[in-house]
This record gives structure tokens, sequence and C-alpha cells, in this order.
């Protein structure tokens, strides 16, 4: 058990290392010319002084010096060589040129160690502290959101799974169906419409996270102003996700149910609730522990649009605003960071999985 | 008792047709097709067929020949003027309107004889819009979870049954493009591709959801591979890809079953947002494009409502499909 | 579990009822009477101004989102003159006088009022303005377009020594150098923007042989940063220094909340407090950001915000009538310069015939656009001048919605249907080619989108295969400005001022990302450019504009659409409320709340 640990926490290694490549990649694949962007960023109206070099020319290329985007993009370039007029294929003829570490990844790379992501293209601001600023929002949304979908769907789903066919495994099917089909976006713009403040109810806020006043509010009344303005995105959140879990609960309860130790624990004449909830729970806890990986990447994912529609300042509008204004710096640290949080996430629900399942070996079949 | 001679098929089947939603929604997916393959010969601009000064034409079969490069458009038809030539005997599609057909004197007009599912702001009819809809929904579900099916379950299967290196190794795999944050990755991949469209992001889709199919698969691989009939398999002899493909793959699809049909509700959730967010082309008009025009405008309600609609049922009849599938080919349920 | 879910619902739903603070319906009536309260009795409220993003930064100089501009402009930094609200003329603020110009107008001198100072209590000198110029000369400062912007004047110096005298020496004639100068450059407090006083040591001339220095591959970085300007401009574009605005203005910066909004107070220590009793009444400007308009618009209904600009004609038509809506506040729409515009890229083999584009422009129905896109609040635009300008040329009808017309003319220019496909086509260099293009706009613009399907629509019954594309608002700019696309729909607002067409017109714009994207080049219509650029006469500029709209009419580099309204929403107990025709239509600094019905106390 110690064993499987300590090499699934060695293996995050390559898998990071593998991660920032990616996350460099694609922002470096993303079309435009960085150094132009900065140079004109905003302005729909350039000059151009029209004789010989231009202002504009010598901008740009100071900017690609002082960001290093004159340097080489990795360790390794490959070059055509045009000195072979006979090439064999089309690979043969490709030369690799060796850069050493002068390159933008290793630089970029080796400073997220020292978690100096560099500094936003947009307004020079560190990039850390951007996401520092950001992530605590997104992820207490999310946290907050997947812990009341688990704490819904898991008494739904058992409820549902041991009263099959009855009125209520019918009503709550079809509701939980109903939810899960909606749209995310609709269902936020619908939200602030109707109870936002606008033309029906008055009973939430129609976006952000703090009250005009807030700063004026004791710290209770910050605390209520708080939870008051996130009612409505969690909610956003969190309906979706209940109905998919509570459905993956239902099922793998049916499919323990099933089980002959169950029949047996009924045979031996224990009640239902200690048949249940002993016995059939922990093993029907499995599928839905596999999904809390899956489900934190989308909640990361989700939050782009859910900030956009309620202007909250979270990790989510940041990534999308990033990506739309070119902002490489911000755009590699939040696919990276959103990574990390995901890994660590994997590996949690990896090790719960093992604790709840004992019977499941891992490492080559024994025969 | 099971009824000697039948095969496994059968038993699947009739299992199936006990359950009732099931059923009727593989009949509500196979309308859905139907409406998908005829959308041209329902929803069209052109007339189904019509006499014009003696001469019988067919013009919405002509178009279709024409876009597949068979023949030629006649000349005193090119570019004509369908509404206003003089007919003397028509027969009109059920909706006389292209998804893309801007009828001027009615717009933001709510559902009415004319228009029956209303129009929008510039006049394109909703219902010719929600019909040719159903091809972008049908395909974006299938496509995505086509490629998503195929990779996930052949790399989870393996994973699974073998363990060892190829576990560790597809695990990694997995955990790398869980871990990247898909909707971004498609966000930036449509931005760098602009020209790729609603394709794009159907294979884009598809290509960030396997590793759920994956994980799946080899979940119940895992909890599979160690139970008696698999190791009655391999001492029977038997080559490890028959014992995957033919045993215990039927045994672990139920799972996959369920996460296609949520799959494929999801990827055309995925994809009305993207819509939303203003990806993909502007003139391709999907369930998602009518949707996200009704946000700025609540009080059109019939924008909201039919593709919210479409999009519902569409998505609640796979999932009920998944389940039936499910129910039906469990062994042990019957 | 059936009981604790009923539980948690209701919870919530106590929760719900309790928690919420909506607005109180206390104060009712906001037309309070006010014929007989002076303004400045009557000082106090906020105002909470709906922005659509967060800016990048309130550095005038190094900032770029247009919503910074209404933040800081003339609320935090001023500028020598301002432009009267009334007259639109130039006059003295911070200046004592208008500037006195050299016969070879290629000299200018200001003279400055003796009792100016910052909200830190610092007087304000000549210094400090010449500080603010080199800043933007400064090739290392995120200044670049600025710098384009002055790139004709070379240096500011004071006369003799004396602090209150500046004089600007000019290299080329402009006659709208004064009001660069004057109006244009926000004044920085050199003791808070450069603390070690890096900048005096570097002449202009300086800077113009550091811009050249550095274009030289053997420079490295290393060379770079070593230079102290190199250390200065590092300080001037920092997060910080951007985050911080200090400036003379009537109001002061207090924070900035990312994303969510910026909090401005109204100085107690304003150089100008005496003179400006009926002025800036208000305690204080907050600008909140909230990034859909649907969004800020229940917003407003719910009164948590007092003001949006611009709300798109689809929602100011239909979403602003009902009668919680006409309690609270009120709405206005006026005209305001600007032109919605499809360029058509002029080297594009399709476009590159004026044929073509002419026939373009026949197809463009603009009467159908304003009517259901702008419901009716727009008027057809014909060339580059806004219609109440002087230079406006009212003799021009934009070319008329008429298809027939467009199909002459591109039968004319060669295209017909050879192989009977439904599109038209025509042999270029050699190849048969359909004419087929695509129309690009940026995302989030329901308007423009809708004018390339309404164009597409149209074109189609033509014979031409056109399809709209949308993309990212910066990777279009990129495209826009590297000439990649065939068409595209996007718009101009300009000055109220004089126009001065070189920029986005003269054929030496068409190169090194300059705004000529379309690639427009014409002989006389340049020459027209320059002469104007150098024409101090106002009568005779007015002459070479009629005839540069006619040469754009004739043209038709880009097929003008519409000048449209700017529709304002507000809350009603704002007093005092004058609607002027530049961007952003309004004053802040001018608008007041009676004290009986003031919603906000400090």
């Amino acid at each position: 058990m110690l064993n499987y640990i300590i090499r699934r926490i060695l293996l995050v290694f390559p898998t990071l290392f593998v991660i920032t490549v990616i996350s460099f990649a694609i922002s470096r694949l993303a079309p435009g010319d960085p150094a132009e962007l900065k140079a004109g960023v905003g302005s729909s109206q350039g000059l151009s002084t029209g004789q010989g070099r231009d202002l504009n020319e010598k901008m740009i290329e100071l900017i690609r010096k002082q960001w290093n985007l004159d340097k080489p993009l990795f360790y390794i370039t490959t070059i055509d060589d045009f000195n072979d007029d006979h090439p064999k294929s089309f690979f043969s003829r490709l030369m690799y040129r060796w850069n050493g570490t002068n390159n933008q990844y290793h630089i970029w790379t080796a400073n997220v160690f020292k978690l100096d992501f560099g500094k936003s293209f947009r307004d020079n601001q560190p990039v850390f502290d951007k996401i520092k600023e950001r992530v605590p929002i997104t992820l207490a949304l999310s946290l907050i959101s997947t812990l009341l979908a688990y704490l819904i769907a898991i008494p739904l789903g058992i409820y549902s799974a041991v009263n099959q066919h009855t009125l209520w495994d019918r009503i709550s099917t079809v509701t939980v169906f109903i939810f899960y089909s909606l749209p995310n976006f609709w269902i936020g713009t619908m939200l602030i419409i109707f109870f936002g403040g606008g033309d029906f109810f008055d009973w939430f806020p129609y976006a952000g996270l703090y009250s005009n006043n807030y700063e004026s509010l004791s710290t209770m009344g910050k605390f209520t102003d708080l939870i008051w303005h996130m009612i409505l995105p969690i909610t956003v959140y969190t309906y979706g996700s209940f109905a998919y879990l509570s459905r993956q609960m239902r099922v793998g309860m049916l499919e323990i149910i099933r089980q002959d130790y169950i029949r047996t624990a009924r045979a031996k004449g224990l009640t239902e609730n200690v048949v249940i909830y002993k016995h059939a729970l922990r093993n029907s806890l499995i599928p839905i522990i596999t999904i809390l990986a899956y489900i934190l990447p989308a909640m990361i994912s989700g939050s782009v649009i859910i900030e956009t529609i309620f202007t909250i300042p979270g990790m989510g509008s940041l990534a999308f605003e990033a990506i739309t204004s070119r902002d490489y710096p911000v755009v590699m640290a939040v696919f990276t960071i959103s990574a990390v949080l995901t890994l660590i996430g994997i590996l949690l629900a990896d090790l719960l999985y093992s604790v709840v399942d004992p019977r499941i070996t891992f490492g080559s079949k024994e025969s | 008792m099971s009824q000697k001679g039948q095969s496994y098929k059968d038993i699947v089947i009739r299992q199936f047709k006990k359950n009732t939603p099931a059923v009727v929604s593989v009949y509500i997916i196979f309308s859905i097709f139907s409406l998908a393959l005829t959308a041209d010969f329902i929803a069209n601009d052109k007339p189904l067929t019509c006499v014009i000064e003696g001469e019988r034409y067919f013009p919405v079969f002509k178009e279709l020949n024409v876009k597949m490069g068979f023949s030629k458009w006649q000349p005193e038809l090119l570019n004509a003027d369908w509404k206003n030539i003089d007919y003397e005997s028509v027969v009109w599609p059920l909706v006389p309107y292209l998804p893309t057909s801007l009828d001027y004197r009615a717009r933001y007009h709510s559902p009415r004889s004319g228009h029956w599912l209303g129009t929008d702001q510039i006049g394109r009819d909703v219902l010719s819009g929600m019909i040719h809809g159903t091809r972008i929904a049908l395909a974006v579900g299938l496509i995505s979870m086509g490629i998503a099916i195929i990779i996930g379950v052949f790399l989870g299967a393996i994973a699974g049954y073998f363990g060892g290196l190829a576990d560790m190794l597809l695990q990694r795999i997995i955990e790398i493009m869980m871990t990247i944050p898909t909707f971004f990755l498609i966000v930036t991949v449509v931005a760098f591709y602009p020209g790729g469209g609603i394709w794009l992001i159907m294979v884009i889709i598809g290509l960030t959801s396997w590793p759920g199919v994956a994980r799946f698969t080899r979940a119940e691989f895992l909890k599979i591979r160690n139970m008696d009939y698999v190791t009655a398999a391999e001492a029977l002899g038997f080559s490890s890809m028959r014992t995957i493909f033919r045993h215990v793959l039927p045994n672990a699809i139920a799972p996959v079953l369920v996460i296609s049909a949520f799959g494929i509700a999801s990827a055309i959730l995925t994809e009305s947002a993207l819509s939303f967010l203003g990806f993909g082309s502007a003139s391709t008009v999907s369930w998602g494009s009518i949707l996200s025009v009704a946000r700025g405008a609540t009080y059109a309600w019939w924008m909201a409502v039919f593709p919210g609609t479409a999009i519902f049922i569409t998505v609640t009849v796979y999932n009920l499909l998944g389940e039936g599938l499910r129910d039906a080919l469990d062994p042990r349920l019957k | 579990m059936k009981r604790i879910f009923i539980y948690i619902v209701f919870s919530m739903t106590i929760f719900i009822s309790t928690g919420c603070g909506g607005s109180d319906e206390s104060v009712s009536n906001w037309d309070v009477d006010t014929s007989a309260m002076h303004p400045k009795d009557n000082t106090g409220d906020w105002i909470i101004v709906h922005e659509l993003s967060d800016s990048d930064g309130l550095n005038p100089y190094t900032s770029t989102g247009a919503g910074g501009t209404y933040i800081y402009s003339q609320n935090i930094f001023e500028a020598m003159m301002i432009q009267d609200n009334q007259t639109l003329e130039y006059v003295p603020w911070i200046a004592t006088d208008q500037p006195v110009i050299s016969k070879d107008k290629l000299s200018y001198t200001f003279t400055i009022r003796k009792d100016v100072y910052f909200s830190d209590g610092t007087p304000l000198t000549g210094k400090d303005v010449i500080f603010s110029l080199k800043a933007v000369k400064n090739p290392f400062t995120d200044a670049a377009p600025l710098r384009n912007y002055y790139k004709d004047v070379s240096k500011a110096e004071l006369v003799n020594g004396d602090l209150y005298k500046i004089n600007f020496t000019c290299s080329e004639v402009y006659f709208k150098h004064d009001v660069i100068i004057g109006a244009g450059i926000s004044i920085l407090p050199r003791h808070i923007y450069d603390p070690t006083n890096i900048m005096s040591s570097y002449s202009f001339d300086d800077l113009e042989a550091l811009l050249a220095k550095f274009t030289d591959n053997n420079y490295s970085m290393e060379q770079f940063e070593s230079e102290s300007a190199y250390q200065f401009a590092q300080f001037f574009n920092s997060h910080e220094v951007s985050r911080n605005p200090v400036g003379s203005g009537p109001f002061i910066f207090k924070e900035w909340r990312t994303d969510d909004r910026v909090v401005l107070n109204r100085s107690r220590n304003y150089w100008k407090s005496s003179e400006t009793e009926s002025l800036n009444l208000v305690d204080r400007l907050i600008f909140k950001t909230v990034k859909q308009y649907d969004a800020a618009l229940t917003g407003l209904k719910a009164q948590e915000i007092d003001l949006i600009r611009n709300l798109p004609p689809e929602l100011f038509f239909n979403q602003t009538n009902s009668t919680k809506f006409n309690k609270n506040n009120d709405k206005k729409s006026f005209y305001y310069p600007n032109y919605s515009y499809i360029g058509w890229n002029n080297e594009h083999p399709i476009f590159s015939d004026k044929r073509v584009r002419r026939a373009m422009t026949h197809l463009c129905n603009r009467a159908k656009i304003v009517d259901i896109l702008y419901y009716g609040e727009a008027q057809p635009a014909i060339g580059n001048v806004y219609f109440k300008r002087p230079e406006y040329h009212h003799g021009i009808k934009p070319w008329e919605f008429n298809p027939e017309k467009a199909k002459a003319l591109l039968a004319d220019a060669g295209w017909s249907d050879t192989d009977g496909d439904g599109v038209l086509d025509k042999v270029i260099n050699g190849v048969n080619t359909p004419f087929s293009f695509e129309f690009t706009t940026n995302q989030g613009n329901e308007i423009r989108k809708k004018i390339g399907l309404i164009m597409v629509e149209e074109l189609r019954k033509v014979g031409v295969a056109a399809d709209v594309h949308t993309m990212e608002w910066s990777v279009y700019l990129d495209n826009v400005r590297d000439h990649k696309f065939d068409a595209m729909i996007l718009g101009w607002v300009i000055g109220v001022d004089s126009p001065d067409p070189y920029q986005v017109f003269h054929s030496s714009q068409a190169t090194g990302r300059g705004s000529n994207s379309v690639s427009f080049k014409h002989e006389r219509a340049d020459k027209i450019a320059e002469v104007n650029r150098k024409e101090f006469d106002a009568e005779k500029r007015k002459e070479l504009m009629l005839e540069f709209q006619e040469i754009l009419h004739e043209e038709q580099p880009y097929t003008f659409l519409v000048c449209s309204k700017s529709h304002l929403v507000h809350h009603k107990r704002f007093k005092g409320i004058d609607i002027y025709p530049f961007r952003p239509g309004y004053d802040l600094k001018e608008w007041w709340v009676p004290s009986a019905i003031q919603k906000y106390s400090k």
C-alpha cells in the first residue's frame, strides 16, 4: 500500500512535465504574433509613418527582445537542410539544432518552479498575483458546488435505487433528466433576469460577488453578503452535476443490490437499513469516487461561462479573457495551475478508491 | 428459465422491449434521424415540384444534384426568386423556408400561421432552423462520442485487462488528458482554426472525451478480470484478445453505454455553449445558436422554448436509451 | 433521505427570503422641483457607472482600454486645454490663454497658471508637462500608438527657464497640433511617476537616438537594462503604477477591485474648486464592471447601477418599457460622431475592381438595416464625415439598394455563371474562380454579424456565395492590420472636430499596420489628405473635404453603412444632465442629486 502511494506520487512529475509542455505549446499555437499584439494592443488606430522603417517595426522588435520572444521555442529546433538536393524523404532533410537551455520553454518552466509565471502582456501585473486573487474564488465555488452535489445526489440515488419503480423513483428520474438537459448558460441568464431584480423578482443580486456597500458591513454581514451573491452561481454549477451523480449512484446501487451477497445479508435477517448502508453503500460508492476526478476539471471549465454571466472574478473568466486577448503568460499559467489542481484531485480520488475497495489489485495480474 | 436456442442478442432485445420508455426513445431517435435526413425536403425555400409555362420542374432535387456536381441549373431557374414566380401549379415543402431565409416582413414574430414557431430578429424562421438543426445536433453527438468511444474503450480495455506497464502508461495518458482544461483547449483550438467551424468542434469534443470512457472501461475491466469466468477462459487457452472482446467486454459495456448516452447529451450541450460564446460559423443555424440569441431577447420566448425543448428531448431520449440498453444487457437483471 | 431533502429545501427557502437585501421602495418620487435649488448646495451621493469590461490600467499613456479613458480622463488627469461642452471650442484650463503659434506653424508656446497643484498638494509646473511628453517619447514605455501620434512633435522646453511657459517644436505642419498638444497631453506629476528624476537627464534628441539605436542587432537585452531610460520604463509600465493614478483633477483614485469596480472619490483639495462650484458635485464615482449588457440592465432596474451608456438597440427598445423601469429611470437617445462600414479589401482580386465594389453597395439594403437592426434610430452614412459637421456633403445620396443595377455592374466587370451552379464565376489569372468570399467581424457584436447575414442573403439572390465569420477582437484586429480579410464589417468612432482622413485613407497608411486596412490608393485623395493636414483655414478645409467625400462615393473603398445613435439609460434622481455630441455624450462632472433624494452617503 505504501509502495503504491509512493510510486503514485513520484509518477506525478513526468505528468507535470508533459503538462507544462502542452500548456506552452497550446498558447504558442494560437495565431498572431504576440509582439505585434502587444505593440498595438487595443488600439485600432495605428499610425504608420510610411517612410522607410516604421516606428511600429522598431517597437515590435524591442518587445520581442524584452519578452524573450526572439529566442527559440524549445530545446530542439528542426531546420530543413537546404544543401541536400536529393532528399530521400521529408524527414531525412531535417536537421536538428540543439538550443541548450536558452529557449523560451525552458526559461518559462524554470521560472514556474519559483512560482514566477512572468508578467501579463496586458497590464504587466505579475501573473501569479492575478491568479492568487482568482483561484480562491473559483475553488470555493467549485468545492461548495461539488459538496452540495454529492450531498444531494447520494441520498437521492440510493433512495431511487432502493425504491425502484415507485412513483417517487419515476418522478425523480424525470426531474433529474430535466435538470441534466438544460444548458447552464441559459439557466444562469434566466435566473438573473427573473430573480436578479429586473422586471420580476428582486431576490438575488444581478451580478458580482460584493454589494456596493460591502466595506461598511460587519464581518457577519460580509459573510452573509458573499453567500447571498454565491447562491445563484452555485445553483447553476450544482444542478447539472448532481443530476449526473444521482443517476450514477442509482445505477451503481442497483447493480450492487442484485448481487448475491446482498441477498445473503437479507437472508441473514439483517434490517434493510443495515443491508443498504453497511454493505451495499461502500461498493456502490466506487464509480462515484471515480467521477470526482472527472468533475473537478469540468468545474474549472464550466466556470468560464458561469463566471462570465455572473461577472465573478474567478479563474474561468481570467482564462477566457487571456485567450481572447492573447495574453500568453496568463494562459500558460492558468492551464498549468488548473492542471495541477486537477492532478491533485485525481490523486486523492485514486487513493480514496483504494481505501474503499481493497479488492482491487494493482500492477500485473496474479496468476 | 431462459429458453434453449435463443441467442444472446435475442435475449437482450426481448429484455429491452419490456422497458417502455426506452422503446419509445428508440422511436423518437429514429424520427429525429429521419428528420435530419429529409430536412431538405421538409424545409426549403424552393418548391418540391412545380409547373411553369407548361414545363415541370423539381427544384429541390435539382439543387441537390447541382450541389453534388451532377448537373447544372437550367438557365431560366438560375437564382430564381422562388416566392414571386407565376406558377401554374406548385407543391411547396411543409416549411417553405431555409434556416437562412430572411422574411423581412416577419421579424420577431411569435408563433403564428406562416411561421409556426416564430422568427428571429432578421426574419429567420425558427421551425426551419430547428429542423435543419437536427443534423448538427445528431452529428455533434454521434461524431464526438463515436470518436471518444472507439479510442476510450480500446485503450481502457487493454489497460484494465493487462495491467502492469500498459495500465500505468494509459493511466498517465488519461491523467494528462483529464488535467488539461478541455474547454480552454477547445476555445484555443477553435481560435487557431477559425475556418474549422462546427466539424472541428465535434472532433475536438470527441478527442477530449475519450478519457472518461477509458476510465470507466478500465474500472470495469479491473473488477471483472479477477472473476471466475475470466480465469476459466484463460485456463481454456483463449487468447487475450478473444477473452477481452468476446467475454469481458459485453459485461463491461454497460457503464460505457450509459456514459455514451450522457456523453452525447453533454456534447450537444457543449456545442450550444460554444455557440453562446460566439464560436462556430455565424451562418450555421444550430439549436445552440438560436438559444444564444434568445438570451438577449427574453420576451421572444419562442426562441428559447423550442430549441431548449428540442435539446431536452434529444438528450433525455439518449439517456433513456442508454439506461434501457444497460438494463437489457445486464445478465443479472433477468 | 426524503426528510433530509425536504429539510434542505425548506431551510434554503427561509434563508433566501431573509437573506436578501434588495432595493427599497421607500423613495419613489424622483421628480423633485429643482427650480429653487443650486447645484452647489446639493453635493453628495454617488454615481455608479456601468463599464462593459475592466480596463487594463489607469495610466493614460500605457493603458489601452477605451473604458479606462472615461475613468481617468478629466476626472483624475487634466490637460492644458479642454474642449468646451457647448461650443466645442478648445479653451484654456490649466493654460492661461490660447497658445502662441509661430508664423511657420511649427512652434507652439503655452503659458500655464501658477496656482495649479496635484492632489497631494505639489504645485504643477512646466516641468511636469515636459516630463509627460518625455514619457511618451521614451522608446521603452508601452505607449507605441501614442508615440506614433506625437511623431511630429519633436520637443518641448521651458522658455528661458520660466517654469510656467513651455514651447513645443514640431517637425511637420499639422492643423491639429494645438489640440494634440494642448488637450491631448494628460499632465502627470513628475515626482510620482519619475521619483528618481531619470528622464530629466535625457533630452528629446537623446530619446530619438535611443529609438534608432536599439534596432541594431548587436544590442543585447543586458545593454538595454543598463540604460536608465529602460529602468524608468520598467517602472512606468508596471502594474503598480497603472493601478495608482495620481493627477491634478477633481477626483482622486480610491480603489480598484479587479473585474468588479474602480472607485474615485471627490478631491477635497482641488486647485480649481472655487471656480468650479457647480461642477464635481457627487462624492464618489464608481465604475462597475458587468460583462453582459442584459445583466447590467437588470442591475439598473434593481437600482444597483445608475448609468449605462450605449445600450444595444435590441435591449433599449424592448426591455426599457416596463412600469418598474419608468418609475426609476430615464432614457435618452442621441447621435454622436460614428459610422459603421463594410471594408472591401482593395487588393483582393475580386474587389480591386471599382464596379464590383459599387455593385456590392447596391446590394446593401440600408433602409432595411436601419429599420431592423437599429429600430429606425440611425441614418445612412455616405462618407467619413459626421453629418452634423459643416464639411458634410449634403449633396451625396447613398447608392440605392438595387439588385438589377448590381447585376449589370457585375456582368460589366466580367462575372457570369458559366457552369450553371448558381454562383457567378470569372477567369482570374487563368483560373475559373467562383465569386465567393467571407465577411469577417468581431465576436459579440450582434449588429455587425446580422448585417453580414443580411448581405449574405441578398448576395445569394444574385449569385454571389458569401459567408460570415466572427473571431475574437484581438485576432480580428490583427488580421485587419495584416490585411488578411476579404471584407470586414467594422465601425469608426470619429472625433467631433474637423475631419482628417489621412490616417484612414492615405495610401502610405496601407503598409506597416497602418489604419488604411483596405489598401485604398488614390492619387487625388492622397493629395487632398496631405494638403488638408497643413491647411489652417477652416473654409478651405471644407472645400477639400467635400471633394474628398465625392471621391470616396465614386470609389467605394468602404460601403458606408450608418451613423447610429447612442442609447443612454440612467437613474431618475440625477439632475443637471446635458447631452453632448461627443463620446460618451455626457459629462459626469455636471451631474448632481438634490439632497432630499440622495441615495448613498459617504
